[in-house]
């Protein structure tokens, strides 16, 4: 009997340590993996070793889905040898140099000079100011081998035949439109009614320009899962509507962000010939979000707007500057319409929606 | 640095642990009070020096309060109240110290002071009231600065914590005892430590999100239907928010060797108000009645005075959540239902039963909403929304709940469940076998996957 007991309780005993142990291992396993593969598959991740254990980046990974045999962009990224934690900490150190005039325009590093600042000095002169309406300013960015199709920058109206800015439109203007995004864009859907009963959205809270590469399937507006590329090859739209950005602002740098961006209206243009396509400018967060976070911050978003408005030709593309309708005095999201220093109010959609009318394409 | 941060799991809480477990027993407690001050200083660097000084302070006034000076007690507990008090009244009236260099100082609470001050307190009146013996520097720094206790509770005794049979605190033992010993206690503690971990980040975290989504669309603008989800979202949020977190803590306190402090007894299967509050934070509740409702003479002392004496009890706790005008309502509402129940109701028995419960479920939830709201606007548009009354000037969407439920009700069922005081029995009864460890062992991976895993990991819990 009392041998029995005994026996019990060694085992009660060695039950007691298991969880220990297999805690313990399993973290070692993980730990040593997101070592091996920092360099390899997790290497387009913002990883700062004295803010978090490495292993961290494997459950991100499993997060993302980054897997090493599902080659995604962590490898491209690493193949263009932009580290990406380095690329975003340079970024921010220069977008805050350039908060008052907020114009730089971020020079894509080319690939045999990796270790050039991302901000060019011509840059500098050649900025633009997507803020005003009556500058033509010209941005010559030579390097970029897509600026040579978008030399102009066109905003203004002083401009003769092709001018780009019809506006105002009315609701009925977006019978054939869809509209693209991520929670701002689902704000947008659930509060602005002119808009909702009369264009399809395709958006998704949490959506990102990668997503939308990848051909990441969501739920549609019709119920259904489908990947944006699907929803492309069942009908055609007269305009399509994208604002992504904000999600995937820890990935990356902002010529990363502009590539995929690019890619992703390639595609569009190639499934919808007859579109025009408006690239929506990330909405800014409040001056208190900006000022506190090292991350989701305006400079960092108007570093990445700067990047895509680049993609614009003004024919086919065109980029709206929407914070125009939601900025404060300093460029950032006013807090009188904002709870969360991130998203708009239900009550306050109205202005976006006021400016897309304004600023329709014919 | 939480206590669900990875930072915290991964390095700061093994590493001291093996210090603290490798360190010479008469060091112990000193690495026990320096982990303390380290983590404080992590966390609140500014507020570091107010906490020495308590400390310090009511150190020199123990040996007077220990021999039953009535003046040297009085000024411990008028001290250690005053900081308090001033610092609440500073942060109430948000003052704010522009220095000569333009330097502005905003008035914030210092870290855990509601949490420390209160400890403090009761060490002192145990101590005056012989219950405890005075306490070496070391022990009171260490009991003061707890790394387990210091950032929101619970608010343990000095008798339940260093004064316990439990801590290895002599080498009577052999070497290999000793170490079964400290890693059973380890074992112990990690098993309500994960518990607390998953309720914290796997429910309670993302049911915030959920709540912050109402907020989001504004108070004003949110559907009826939406408004009584938020207040079963917000009350599951706020349940599952602390009681994860004194699980935490109570799971790191029996690592080291302390008594586990209960503070949450399945409070939503309370049959009334004031049953619900003595499961409900209990060791704040507990700290009331032994520090202000008992010596006032608590019920023993007439009808008139019993009243007296529990609305002094609710004051002070509104005021000690914070000295904003929807913590003093919450209060007031919470005694008028205990007055109510204790006066009125409890001369019925069924009514009592049928009323309980309805207080418990329906009424307490929308006490939590009052708690949640800082501005009086906001608190009026949630409850015009929740009656169905249009606040002007919004945009409502009607189908908006059923966004919010199917995000939502992946956290919001489980949270259900875990309110069955069954789960709790299980758990307390069967956590060593085999199948709460595999879950558990699941429970932790999750919540850390959960806590890293989302977009750009700094900012873990954002996706827009």
């Amino acid at each position: 009997m009392a041998e029995h007991r005994k026996n019990r309780k060694k085992r009660n005993k060695r039950r007691h340590y298991a969880l220990l142990i297999s805690l313990v291992i399993s973290t070692l396993f993980i730990t040593v993996w997101s070592y091996f593969q920092l360099p390899r598959a997790y290497a387009s991740y913002v990883y700062d070793p004295v803010e978090t254990p490495v292993l961290a980046l494997a459950m991100q990974g499993i997060h993302d889905g980054v897997y090493p045999w599902s080659g995604s962009y962590a490898s491209e990224t690493a193949d263009t040898g932009v580290p990406a934690a380095t690329g975003e900490a340079e970024m921010i150190v220069n977008a805050e140099d350039d908060t008052i005039t907020d114009t730089t325009i971020d020079i894509p590093e080319t690939e045999d000079d990796q270790k050039t600042d991302i901000v060019n000095p011509e840059a500098e002169t050649a900025a633009y100011e997507d803020d005003e309406t009556t500058s033509g300013t010209e941005s010559e960015t030579s390097e970029d081998p897509v600026a040579e199709e978008t030399t102009v920058i066109e905003t203004g109206t002083n401009d003769d035949s092709r001018l780009i800015f019809h506006g105002p439109v009315d609701d009925d203007y977006f019978n054939d439109a869809l509209f693209i995004g991520d929670s701002r864009m689902v704000g947008l859907s659930e509060y602005c009614e002119p808009l909702d009963t009369r264009a399809d959205f395709y958006v998704k809270k949490a959506l990102t320009i990668y997503n939308l590469l990848d051909g990441k399937a969501i739920r549609s507006f019709d119920g259904t899962q489908k990947s944006l590329w699907e929803v492309l090859d069942e009908k055609q739209y007269g305009k399509i509507y994208i604002m992504v950005g904000i999600n995937e602002i820890g990935v990356g740098n902002a010529e990363y962000f502009r590539d995929a961006y690019e890619q992703v209206v390639d595609k569009i243009r190639e499934a919808q010939p007859d579109a025009f396509i408006f690239i929506n400018s990330i909405m800014h967060v409040s001056q208190s979000k900006s000022d506190a976070d090292s991350l989701y911050n305006n400079p960092n978003i108007n570093a990445r707007n700067n990047a895509i408005a680049s993609l614009a030709d003004n024919r086919h593309i065109f980029y709206l500057n929407i914070n125009e309708a939601v900025d404060d005095e300093n460029g950032a999201l006013r807090s009188d319409i904002t709870f969360d220093d991130i998203h708009l109010k239900g009550s306050c959609y109205e202005p976006w929606h006021e400016y897309l009318l304004a600023h329709g394409v014919k | 640095m939480l206590f669900s941060d990875p930072v915290f799991i991964f390095r700061a809480l093994p590493l001291f642990l093996i210090i603290y477990y490798i360190a010479p027993y008469k060091l112990r407690t000193w690495v026990l009070f320096l982990a303390g001050l380290l983590f404080y200083a992590v966390n609140a660097p500014a507020s570091l020096p107010l906490l020495i000084l308590a400390i310090v302070i009511n150190y020199a006034l123990s040996s007077g309060t220990s021999s039953g000076k009535k003046g040297i007690y009085a000024t411990a507990v008028i001290f250690n109240l005053g900081i308090l008090i001033v610092f609440k009244a500073l942060c109430a009236c948000d003052f704010t110290l522009i220095l000569p260099d333009d330097t502005i100082l905003k008035a914030a609470l210092p870290l855990g002071i509601s949490f420390y001050v209160f400890k403090l307190v009761s060490y002192q009146t145990d101590l005056y009231t012989g219950r405890i013996k005075r306490a070496a520097f070391k022990d009171l720094g260490a009991y003061t600065t707890d790394f387990t206790q210091i950032i929101s509770g619970p608010i343990a005794r000095f008798s339940h914590t260093l004064e316990n049979p439990n801590r290895i605190t002599d080498s009577s033992e052999r070497r290999i005892s000793r170490f079964k010993n400290a890693l059973s206690h380890i074992c112990d503690g990690l098993t309500y430590f994960i518990a607390g971990l998953f309720l914290k980040v796997m429910i309670a975290d993302h049911l915030s999100i959920l709540w912050k989504e109402l907020g989001t669309i504004g108070y004003a603008s949110i559907s009826t239907p939406l408004a009584w989800l938020g207040v079963v979202i917000y009350s599951l949020n706020l349940y599952f928010d602390f009681w994860g977190y004194s699980l935490m803590a109570a799971g790191l306190g029996v690592m080291v060797g302390f008594n586990f402090v209960r503070n949450f007894k399945n409070p939503y299967a309370a049959t009334s108000v004031s049953d619900f509050y003595r499961r409900w934070h209990i060791t704040l509740g507990e700290w009331f009645r032994d520090y202000v409702y008992i010596p006032m003479g608590g019920s023993r002392k007439g009808g008139i005075r019993t009243v007296f004496n529990l609305f002094t009890v609710w004051l002070l706790t509104g005021i000690w959540h914070g000295v904003t005008l929807n913590f003093l309502i919450w209060a007031g509402i919470l005694l008028i239902l205990i007055l109510w129940e204790k006066f009125i109701l409890s001369k019925n028995e069924i009514l009592f039963q049928i009323f309980g419960h309805i207080h418990v479920w329906l009424i307490i939830p929308l006490t939590w909403i009052v708690f949640a709201m800082r501005s009086f606007d906001d608190l009026k548009a949630y409850f015009m929304r929740l009656i169905g009354l249009t606040v002007p000037a919004s945009v409502i969407n009607a189908s908006d709940y059923i966004r919010v439920l199917t995000e939502g009700w992946m956290y919001i069922v489980p949270g259900l469940i875990c309110l069955f005081p069954g789960i709790r029995r299980s758990f307390n009864r069967h956590r060593f076998g085999i199948v709460w460890t595999i879950l558990l062992f699941i429970m932790f991976w999750l919540s850390v996957y959960s806590y890293c895993g989302a977009v750009a990991n700094p900012f873990m819990y954002m996706s827009f």
